[in-house]
């Protein structure tokens, strides 16, 4: 559960989000938006990594450094540093424990979580020398062995290639049947489109915010993107904006 | 029997593979290769002015320049671009060296000796000194080797494990800082850059993890600062010069053989 009320944020003076609410109800959440359009900022407020100018977020009812320990984190792929021989087993231990040696049950956390996504195999592997989808979906197990309450997943799609994609929708579907609350991050949002509940429709001030049928409209859409954005209704009746990629069941 | 001389150049190159070991190889992992460089400037210009004050005051220059490096340090970890403000801060304190030693004309030498170092000059209380600050540099690695690799690895995943990023980022160029200053003592200011940065650069090359790097960054070095001490021993050259010239082809192997 987040709570996220008249949040404003600049760097440098420059604003990058300004005053953005919405409130979540353990559900699946799609931030969706342009280039530069704050969104992996606001996930980093709501991680408790920057702290707002003005307004508030609680997680859980609490401050958002207080309640880590319920969030898994998948971070942007760019953000991590692939030039040294950092193994699989190392980075999965890193997201399962917080302790300097970790218990069998959480190594058995972090096995299961490298299991689910069909990577188990590589264990003992560099990361360095995985392909960029294979390290883009280590990173999204380590989000999951720590069993969160809360997944937060910033562009967790990039650079995977669409079997791997459909698998790890087919888990954030499982996760959310478990009652895991998930908040992904993503510039395409047609892979998700069909498990997300609801949608902040972001340019550095939320455009909309609710269901995705009510959000996702061509008003909405030229509003964020600054251009006219097709929208095509799938057999399941679902609007798919076309934004960058194709349609994802 | 050995030459004291001798023992106290083995027990260096043994304290300087150390450093390397650790401080070479976070140095790759943090991705600061200039903080060395910087760190080791800076030392230069905390000892000329430790040097000026030692008319009023005595202290240790060497303390002047451990205090220095470690500023250059903190403000490399404040810094949004670090090896940008390391760059700055190089600048800055060589400027500062070169207008303190030129108020201390008669003892430049002392400060210019820290350019080079010499492996087999070293006294009893150089090698304690060294051995004090490595002692205390391996602790620190090994209480927090976790946090220093997560934090290298991944910053924002770090952050949001609950690690203090900022102030282990601070404890991470610090010890690098001061392992540069540790090492600046057996090889000088010039060669410590390849002392600490090529064995951890062509070990990080060829390992096929971290805590390999590690291991062989340390042997890398060991093996260059003995064959160093021998050549030395031979022809009239400085040992840290021949123990620099090989573990940078050591760096340049690694290349051709990834090639």
């Amino acid at each position: 559960m987040i709570e996220v009320k008249e949040v404003s944020y600049s760097y440098n003076g420059k604003k990058a989000l300004d005053k953005i609410s919405f409130e979540t109800e353990n559900e699946f959440v799609a931030i969706m938006g342009p280039n530069g359009s704050g969104k992996s900022t606001l996930v980093k407020l709501i991680v408790g990594m920057l702290k707002p100018d003005e307004g508030s977020i609680k997680v859980f009812g609490m401050e958002p450094e207080n309640a880590r320990d319920l969030i898994g984190y998948m971070p942007q792929r760019e953000t991590i540093a692939k030039h040294f021989p950092i193994r699989v087993k190392d980075i999965m231990i890193m997201g399962a424990s917080s302790r300097r040696f970790p218990t069998r049950e959480e190594m058995g956390n972090a096995m299961e979580a490298l299991q689910k996504i069909g990577l188990e195999h590589l264990w003992e592997k560099r990361f360095s020398a995985l392909s960029q989808g294979q390290q883009q979906r280590i990173m999204f197990a380590r989000a999951l062995a720590k069993k969160p309450r809360l997944l937060i997943l910033d562009e967790p799609f990039n650079a995977v290639d669409v079997p791997s994609r459909n698998m790890m929708v087919e888990i954030l579907k499982e996760e959310r049947e478990k009652g895991t609350e998930i908040i992904v991050v993503v510039h395409n949002i047609n892979p998700i489109l069909h498990q997300i509940e609801k949608v902040v429709l972001l340019n550095r001030k939320c455009i909309a915010w609710g269901k995705p049928a009510h959000v996702l409209t061509p008003e909405n859409l030229k509003e964020t993107y600054g251009a006219d954005i097709q929208i095509v209704r799938c057999e399941e009746g679902y609007c798919h904006p076309l934004i960058g990629d194709e349609h994802a069941g | 029997m050995l030459d004291e001389f001798i023992i106290r150049a083995i027990v260096a190159i043994f304290l300087l593979a150390i450093n390397s070991s650790l401080a070479g190889s976070f140095t790759i992992f943090r991705d600061v290769p200039f903080l060395v460089a910087g760190s080791a400037h800076a030392a230069l210009a905390g000892a000329a002015l430790f040097i000026v004050l030692e008319g009023w005051v005595a202290i240790n220059p060497f303390l002047g320049a451990v205090l220095f490096a470690i500023l250059i340090a903190v403000s490399a970890s404040r810094a949004k671009q670090a090896n940008v403000a390391i760059g700055i801060s190089f600048a800055f304190s060589m400027s500062l060296a070169v207008l303190f030693i030129s108020l201390i004309k008669e003892q430049a030498a002392r400060v210019w000796g820290l350019l080079f170092g010499d492996l087999l000059l070293l006294t009893d209380r150089d090698i304690l000194m060294m051995a004090t600050f490595t002692v205390i540099l391996l602790t620190i690695y090994l209480a927090f080797i976790r946090e220093f690799l997560f934090i290298s690895f991944d910053a924002e995943g770090a952050e949001v494990s609950g690690i203090n990023v900022a102030w282990f980022n601070v404890l991470l160029l610090s010890t690098i800082s001061l392992a540069t200053v540790v090492a600046m003592k057996a090889v000088g200011a010039i060669l410590v850059y390849a002392m600490l940065m090529a064995p951890a650069a062509a070990a990080n090359r060829v390992a096929g993890s971290v805590g390999r790097v590690f291991l062989l960054s340390g042997v890398f070095a060991l093996v260059a600062g003995f064959l160093g001490m021998l050549v030395a021993m031979i022809l009239p050259v400085a040992p840290s010069a021949v123990a620099a010239l090989m573990v940078t082809t050591i760096y340049f192997i690694t290349l051709k053989r990834r090639e």
